[in-house]
């Protein structure tokens, strides 16, 4: 099947793109794909004087060689059968046979090395290129990346050969291409000047998305250790496989990373395809249904991950090929984004960012997927934004789907700040005296034993007992509600009388209270506090239209000097305060061990 | 009173060593520099299977302290020319113009195909003569303040072909001149090797750019989605962090301020300010931030003030670049210092920041002749 018929299939396939895209491919089909003819003879391509770049394909013709035997001398006995190119963008489509192109050149001086032959695509199979003179090979150089990278003339990315050519002479550039991918051939003559600033310009803008995901991998790796959160991984897996696709289709990985290894050469481009498509049903799948791990949605995108994953180790271990592989992955690629966009549409019109951001990136993704199509099936010509456009395509998607970690870390942080909420709230409820807020009995039990573990005679804790004195009347009088607002009323004033950083005090129950001050220097200062509390309660109390006068007795100990035991120091100053309740009411006594206990 | 605080910080007995050692380094330099020199270098062998050849050790150098000397004048007074004092690959800070002799011969069976490199981007201006029995065969001006579309060879670095005839001697003469260290990498190099050399080098610019770009990206992200002040102060750093490098490394002129000499000029102080801007703010607010009264917060908002005066007089040339560029030398530190000072709140954090924070100034100051590096 040649590429044209295979073109002229491509409207049939079911296919979700847009219908817009599919018009311009169409456009684009009628205009290119005009009938080729035997070309007329063609005059040499005369190489200028100065320094500007020649566009090869302005007179470049083809003959395809099915039988992938033929040497230059079989070429060189074909000239006249040299064809128009269908187009001349400078891409052929995938082609099963190989592919000779003949140039004629002169120069008008002699050359010296000066003029380089270059072909911007780092992943053709076999490039051979031969420069000839009436006939006689007088220059060949066999590049490819399945060629060893030591072996090459100019070590870059792409294949290249200078080309010494003497004054005035007419000669003939032959060059074979066979490749089991797609047949992108951009060939330029160049002096070594324009040649160094474009390939150093390509070199820098491979550095920048090399850095860029290789920082993305460390971050993303980093924080799924930290955090244990699998989207992080997910995403990991994503640039991986995004990253280590585009460092063998653009040649860097066999430029830095496995130069003359060819099983890696063969391999990487397929394992790091099929890597990228488990990260993405992975990172889809989560992003949208991580809430829900049952969910048939989930079920069905891990299931895809597993699938690619086998697939994976089976093209690792050569029991599918790289054709087969290459038509998987072709497959494989959009469904994460097609499975995913129901569920993605749906959750965005009800205002969700991260299915917003997953749409936004798979509009960047099936552009630039489009865009690869097109270029690969010779619809489009090769220049920096088709040839790169899957590489920015791909670029674009890591930074929106960072986008979605950050909204996942954010409900993440929200989340674990919510159930700390929570926590403190229920510690609190369980703490504190739900009608004065005050710490109950176990709040000021918890307080009291961390208190005492760091009290010593110099750093006195002193707890207070106290209980109102002539409260049941009141209660009994104006009803159980005034009896609730005095006790706030008396949780209040206490208090006010305390000091701030160093003293709690807490309801027991009923009308009793407890008072715990700590940082006292002296027994005295213990004694001054208690009557400073005692005096408080000489005031009345005022309660809307009512002025209530309520007295208090006070019990206390000190520790350590009376006792260094909680409960132990809770009974003396309960003995302490029951003595005070028989001696008269609203008074203060201390109760150092003397005052006999209660039980 | 700075200083007296800083000198505190330092035990004396280890002030005292340091003194020590520095007396006997600056001694033995003294003793290196009063050795006669050797004028007579000999001269490189441009062997093709060399592919790469340092020519620091055939080079002997003539400073030109009136800056008249012409090309003519100065084959004429080869025998003036001494062995360079110092560092290999360095001739430190000179205000002066300095010519550089380098004597190549050519063997029979070299192509005499070469490419002159000097790897040190931010060189302002470089003359380059080939010359042969006292007559010039080629000529080139290289050199950070050249248009750049004029370089012969438009790279990162400064590069020249060099086309030489087979069995000849010849000598390349250097005329350098820079307002900043004059720093020299030069190698020769067959253009093949160069041009993978070359190749090599940028992919490591662009790689690290890469990563700076990427945290740059996520703190910004990170400050729009969070609104968190700390991670837009970050930013700041990071881009003056990354302007400073892309100008020393070259890739400012020749991506992104390609022939402006007025950015070309300014960019490496303005990048430093910006970053030590940075580094006051995000010192400051990671150490202080909820502590908005604190003296370590109000005084490096200070110094991020004081940055942004500086390098608005220094946009409008009301300060000159020796003055800007001794004034980050030292402003630079400050902010990791001032976090020592305050490192009762972090004192892990300052010293794992503090090299980072402090680096344009001091890049500016010392840059390391990479070739050693």
């Amino acid at each position: 099947m040649t590429t044209m018929q295979r073109n002229a299939l491509l409207p049939s396939r079911p296919t979700p793109w847009h219908p817009l895209l599919w018009l311009l491919v169409l456009a684009l089909w009628q205009v290119l794909a005009l009938p080729t003819a035997r070309a007329a003879e063609p005059g040499p391509l005369v190489l200028p004087a100065d320094a500007r770049p020649v566009n090869v394909w302005s007179v470049a013709t083809l003959l395809a060689d099915p039988s992938l035997q033929w040497g230059v001398q079989d070429a060189l006995e074909r000239l006249p059968d040299f064809a128009e190119p269908p187009s001349r963008g400078g891409s052929l489509g995938v082609r099963k046979e190989a592919i000779w192109l003949r140039v004629p050149l002169m120069s008008r001086v002699a050359s010296g090395n000066e003029w380089i032959v270059n072909i911007d695509f780092a992943v053709l199979n076999e490039v051979d290129i031969y420069l000839t003179q009436q006939g006689r090979l007088t220059q060949h150089a066999a590049l490819g990346n399945l060629r060893p990278y030591s072996e090459r003339p100019l070590r870059g990315r792409t294949p290249a050969m200078t080309l010494d050519l003497a004054a005035d002479t007419p000669y003939e550039l032959l060059i074979r291409v066979q490749t089991s991918g797609a047949m992108i051939v951009p060939i330029t003559l160049s002096k070594a000047p324009y040649l160094v600033h474009r390939s150093l310009r390509e070199q820098m803008f491979q550095g920048v998305l090399a850095g860029l995901a290789l920082c993305l991998v460390v971050y993303s790796f980093t924080q799924w250790v930290s955090q244990r959160e699998k989207l992080f991984l997910y995403y990991c897996m994503l640039v991986v496989g995004s990253a280590g696709f585009s460092l063998q289709f653009f040649g860097v990985g066999t430029q830095f990373l496995w130069s003359d290894r060819l099983w890696i050469e063969v391999h990487a481009a397929g394992a790091a395809g099929l890597l990228a498509i488990a990260g993405s049903f992975l990172f889809m799948g989560h992003a949208l249904m991580g809430h829900m791990p049952h969910s048939r949605f989930l079920r069905v995108m891990q299931a895809g991950a597993v699938l690619s994953l086998v697939l994976l180790a089976a093209f690792l271990v050569d029991l599918i090929n790289t054709r087969t592989t290459t038509a998987i992955i072709s497959v494989l690629g959009p469904l994460p984004s097609l499975i995913s966009l129901p569920i993605a549409v749906a959750r965005a019109r009800r205002g969700d960012s991260v299915s917003t951001t997953l749409l936004a990136a798979w509009v960047a993704y099936f552009t630039a997927a489009v865009t690869m199509v097109c270029l690969v099936q010779g619809l489009l010509p090769v220049n920096f934004w088709t040839l790169h456009s899957f590489q920015l395509g791909a670029a674009a998607d890591m930074l929106l789907f960072l986008r979605v970690l950050g909204q996942r870390s954010a409900a993440l942080r929200h989340a674990a700040s919510e159930a700390l909420r929570e926590r403190d709230t229920m510690r609190s409820l369980a703490y504190t005296d739900s009608l004065t807020g005050l710490c109950n009995r176990r709040g000021m039990q918890m307080a009291l034993q961390s208190a005492l573990a760091q009290a010593s005679p110099q750093r006195l804790v002193a707890l207070y007992l106290m209980d109102l004195d002539g409260f049941k009347p009141v209660n009994d009088t104006y009803g159980h509600d005034v009896g609730d607002d005095l006790l706030v009323a008396v949780g209040h004033r206490l208090e006010a009388n305390v000091r701030q950083h160093t003293d709690l005090v807490a309801r027991l129950g009923g009308d009793e209270f407890i008072v715990m001050a700590r940082e006292l220097a002296t027994p005295e200062q213990a004694q001054e506090l208690g009557r400073a509390l005692l005096h408080a309660f000489e005031k009345p109390f005022r309660l809307s239209h009512l002025s209530i006068q309520v007295g208090l007795t006070i019990g206390y100990a000190l520790a350590p000097l009376d006792s260094d035991d909680a409960q132990h120091l809770v009974r003396l100053a309960d003995a302490a305060m029951y003595t005070g309740k028989e001696s008269g009411k609203h008074c203060i006594r201390r109760n150092p061990g003397e005052l006999a206990l209660a039980s | 009173m700075t200083y007296t605080r800083l000198s505190g910080f330092v035990h004396r007995p280890v002030l005292a060593s340091c003194w020590r050692v520095a007396c006997l380094l600056s001694a033995l330099c003294l003793l290196l520099a009063a050795l006669p020199t050797n004028a007579r270098a000999a001269p490189l062998e441009l062997r093709d299977d060399l592919l790469s050849i340092e020519a620091w050790p055939a080079v002997t150098v003539l400073p030109d302290p009136s800056g008249t000397l012409l090309v003519n004048d100065v084959l004429a007074e080869l025998s003036r020319f001494q062995a360079p004092p110092g560092t290999s690959g360095t001739l430190g800070v000179r205000a002066e113009p300095v010519w550089v002799r380098i004597p190549v011969t050519v063997p029979v069976t070299s192509n005499g195909l070469w490419v002159l490199d000097i790897d040190y981007p931010v060189l302002q201006r470089i003359e380059v003569y080939l010359a042969a029995d006292g007559h010039v065969t080629q000529q080139a001006t290289l050199g950070s303040l050249q248009p750049y579309t004029q370089r012969p060879l438009r790279s990162r670095t400064h590069a020249l072909p060099l086309a030489m005839l087979p069995g000849h001697t010849y000598d390349l003469l250097l005329r350098v001149e820079t307002r900043g260290a004059m720093v020299l990498p030069i190698t020769l190099n067959k253009p093949t090797t160069w041009h993978s050399k070359a190749l090599n080098e940028q992919m490591l610019q662009g790689i690290l750019t890469g990563l700076a770009l990427c945290l740059l990206i996520y703190s910004l992200a990170q400050w729009l989605n969070l609104r968190d002040v700390l991670f837009i102060q970050y930013a700041l750093l990071i881009a003056g962090s990354l302007l400073f490098s892309l100008h020393l490394f070259g890739l400012g002129t020749q991506y992104l301020w390609r022939d402006m000499p007025w950015v070309e000029l300014h960019a490496a102080s303005l990048a430093a300010l910006t970053a030590t801007c940075g580094s006051f703010l995000f010192i400051s607010q990671a150490l202080a931030g909820d502590r908005p009264r604190s003296w370590l917060l109000r005084s490096m908002r200070g110094g991020a003030v004081l940055c942004v005066v500086l390098a608005a007089l220094y946009a409008l040339d009301l300060l000159s670049t020796r003055a800007v560029t001794g004034i980050v030398s030292i402003l630079g530190l400050v902010p990791a210092l001032m976090a020592f000072r305050g490192r009762c709140a972090a004192q892990g954090w300052a010293t794992r920041w503090a090299p980072p924070c402090c680096s344009p100034g001091c890049c500016i100051f010392w840059p390391p002749p990479r070739s050693l590096a």
